[in-house]
């Protein structure tokens, strides 16, 4: 039972770390490449510098409550992905950075530099993740001894596929995200990006469910065996097309809602296709690592709960404090990059 | 050279290089808020712009100390697997409690330090450098907390592979543990507060806005007394629960071959490891009992006697002078704290310190010391544990993953260059925002 509430748990965080990082992660892809105005990089960086940080914390508790919930899934996973994992910290180091060093370079050069620097490490965090996802759920080599997985191994076709169809929803994420941070010409220029990139991630969108349907890898046994579940993705389709519907109505704030909810509703797919796996093993449904399998005991469970549920109740607090504080169009007053 | 080896080269390097930001970082933070605080109280402008100008310090010290802290926290499942998977139940709950805890606390009001000068008011400006010094200490308690428990393990049983938690009190809340968070919390307000001392001297060299740093020196320098004097009580006490609770490490810190009653506190000892002797010894005599024991008397076992009763092989015991000397320079420099603690005052309350450049210069180049007295500390803490990773229960070879050589080969030469990299920008971009101007 506890087991399984920390399945849910585990679920809440990685919707709000895939929400509220995916536009931080979007936005600093696409920052080299919307503007050459210095002026319009900086309303960008202001808009998503001053709550990334905040917004990375909630993937570092999940892989933190992840270790001590469920440490077999956190050791297995860690060292069998060494490689793919370890491009991930350095990726995580170059962005932490980046976006401080940036604001306090001074030449045009550097600037330029890290400008570069945050949009790589960006999209390879948001290509590295969605590729794990990927990996985990088609299910990975596991035995008795765990699983050894190579970078070449992790980035097969329908990892590259994951990553495309993450990539380009996240980018219409942050667009939506950077309408309600912008004004005049910028904004502009964000809509009909946005325009382009919801027909793109329609597009892969539908591919992605065709392949993942044929593919073999029981993504949606789940499904078939109550498939009531699949209003979920239904849902979510719902939620994409909603999103471009207040697009074009220029009600920015309902239209990023919807791309929240789809990509909340995407990572919600991830966990119903899961569950009761955290890993499957693709050689012996013996060796897939459930949550029952792989919990650590009651009194951890019990204690992690009760100060994950306090963690959560004061963190909404704070992000509705910062969000309030921070709220509307970004003003030459605020800008601090 | 083997997987162990690497990996423990490789958290080594880490965790020396992430130390360095928080130890800046947990001192600044309460400068901070001391130097807020003081702009409220005394509705003096100065003070809001000495506590702007080390924001910005501190935030750069505080994006390095955040993005290495990700890759210690990565690297326990990476290259420690089988450790992380016995013990993920005890170990692996302070990390998620720091995280969800510390971590969003520290990240969401520095952001409100950061960018809502103009967005908040004055009050809240200051009741956010609060919340970022809390993060800091909540941070460091549960991290604490979690290397602390691989020190003196308690609280759990043992079921066939796995490591069960059976009282959390006991784990997270005992003397030890607080008299831990206290000794390295001190270390680090004594770190965060030499570095303000070292600026504030620096333009107080150069003639550069004098008046304003000489605001901004005072409270560095009550805090730096304060944590040096409670520094050595904190440090003593640390040490008396080494000698109750992990005796192999005392006898390792010490040098202490035989068991002795009445033991001597060597000062120097050529150490000669492999006949386990030492060639020459300078001691106190019965010093190390009473600082033990608080009894000139009290018998104090020998690593001969102790690898006999924990059945370890010599060759297991790690390099004896290293944890030894590092041991003394770190006890050392703590004195120095003091006596620099000392000079402060008198040349303070003299008026004389703004005369006395070479004490100026001294301070200037103070700062990495609380460093390197971190470091050392550090090396004795860990070293000094070994064989083991958990004390008594998992040998560190034991923890390692089934990885191969060439990956972690790989990923160590990565981590040294970028570790590199950061630590020049680091120095530069601090450096600059030091040579600036208080606005």
């Amino acid at each position: 039972m506890l087991a399984e509430i920390w399945f849910f748990v585990l679920g809440i965080f990685l919707i709000m770390y895939v929400i509220l990082d995916g536009f931080d992660l979007g936005g600093a892809t696409i920052l080299p490449f919307i503007s050459d105005k210095e002026s319009d990089k900086k309303i960008i960086l202001n808009a998503i510098g001053r709550v990334w940080d905040g917004n990375e914390v909630w993937l570092i508790a999940f892989g933190a409550f992840l270790f001590g919930v469920f440490p077999p899934v956190y050791a297995k996973f860690f060292s069998g992905a060494y490689i793919p994992v370890m491009l991930l910290a350095f990726v995580l180091i170059f962005r932490a950075v980046s976006f401080e060093f940036r604001s306090k370079v001074e030449s045009e050069t550097w600037k330029k530099i890290f400008d570069y620097l945050l949009a790589f490490s960006s999209l390879l965090i948001i290509v590295v993740l969605s590729a794990a996802g990927a990996n985990v759920l088609k299910g990975l080599p596991i035995g008795p001894e765990g699983f050894r997985l190579s970078l070449i191994e992790a980035l097969n076709p329908f990892a590259i596929l994951t990553a495309l169809t993450v990539t380009s929803l996240l980018i219409l994420h942050s667009l939506l995200y950077l309408a309600n941070k912008t004004e005049g010409e910028l904004l502009n220029k964000i809509i009909s990006w946005s325009k382009f990139f919801w027909i793109l991630t329609l597009i892969l969108v539908v591919i992605w469910g065709i392949v993942s349907a044929v593919s073999g890898f029981g993504i949606y046994s789940n499904f078939i065996k109550y498939p009531i579940l699949f209003i979920e993705p239904i849902l979510t389709t719902v939620f994409l097309i909603l999103a471009l519907v207040y697009l074009n109505k220029e009600n920015f704030k309902l239209s990023f809602l919807f791309s929240s909810l789809t990509v909340g509703g995407s990572i919600l797919f991830f966990g119903i296709s899961m569950f009761p796996n955290l890993l499957k093993s693709s050689l012996s449904e013996n060796y897939n690592l459930t949550v029952y399998n792989s919990a650590s005991g009651e009194l951890t469970l019990t204690i992690a709960l009760v100060v994950a549920l306090i963690g959560i109740v004061l963190v909404s607090i704070y992000n509705i404090y910062v969000y309030k504080t921070f709220a509307g169009k970004i003003k030459e007053e605020d800008l601090h990059y | 050279m083997d997987v162990l080896t690497l990996s423990r080269w490789q958290f080594g390097i880490t965790a020396a290089f992430h130390f360095i930001f928080p130890s800046f970082t947990i001192g600044l933070s309460l400068l901070i808020f001391i130097y807020f605080l003081l702009y409220l109280l005394k509705k003096d402008e100065v003070y809001r712009k000495i506590g702007n100008f080390f924001v910005k310090i501190f935030a750069i010290a505080f994006a390095v100390g955040v993005a290495t802290g990700v890759v210690m926290e990565f690297q326990f499942g990476t290259n420690w697997a089988v450790f992380s998977e016995k013990a993920g139940g005890i170990f692996g709950g302070p990390l998620a409690f720091e995280a969800i805890l510390a971590f969003f606390l520290e990240s969401t009001f520095l952001a409100i330090l950061v960018f809502g000068e103009k967005r908040v008011s004055p009050l809240m400006r200051t009741v956010s450098a609060f919340l970022v010094m809390l993060g800091t200490l909540i941070s460091g308690f549960w991290i604490l907390t979690a290397l602390n428990w691989m020190q003196i393990p308690t609280g759990f049983r043992v079921e066939g592979d796995k490591i069960i938690l059976t009282d959390f009190w006991a784990i997270s809340f005992n003397t030890p543990n607080l008299i831990r968070f206290l000794h390295t919390i001190l270390s680090c307000f004594i770190a965060g507060s030499a570095l303000a001392l070292g600026i504030s001297a620096y333009k107080i060299l150069r003639k550069k806005q004098e008046d304003i740093f000489t605001k901004a020196f005072a409270p560095a320098m009550w805090v730096f007394i304060i944590s040096s004097v409670l520094q050595i009580l904190a440090g003593t006490l640390s040490g008396e629960y080494v000698a109750k609770h992990q005796p192999l490490k005392l006898a390792i810190m010490e040098a202490l071959w035989e068991t002795k009653t009445s033991a001597p506190e060597p000062i120097i000892a050529f150490i000669d490891q492999e006949n386990m002797t030492n060639v020459v010894e300078i001691g106190i005599p019965g010093l190390l009992s009473f600082l033990a024991y608080r009894d000139i008397n009290a018998t104090v076992k020998g690593m001969k006697d102790l690898i006999e009763e924990y059945n370890l092989k010599k060759e297991e015991l790690p390099s004896v002078p290293l944890v030894f000397w590092s041991f003394r320079g770190m006890v050392g420099l703590g004195f120095l704290f003091v006596l620099i603690s000392i000079l402060l005052i008198v040349l303070y309350y003299g008026r004389k310190l703004s005369q006395s450049k070479w004490f100026l210069w001294l301070l200037v180049f103070t700062p990495p010391l609380p460093i390197i007295a971190n470091w050392l500390g550090w090396i004795v803490t860990e070293v000094g544990r070994q064989p083991w990773v958990i004390y008594g229960l998992i040998k560190t070879r034991e923890g390692v993953s089934r990885i191969t050589t060439p990956e972690v080969a790989f990923t160590l030469f990565f981590f040294i260059s970028i570790y590199a990299i950061l630590l020049i920008l680091w120095l530069f971009l601090t450096f600059r925002e030091i040579s600036k101007d208080v606005k």
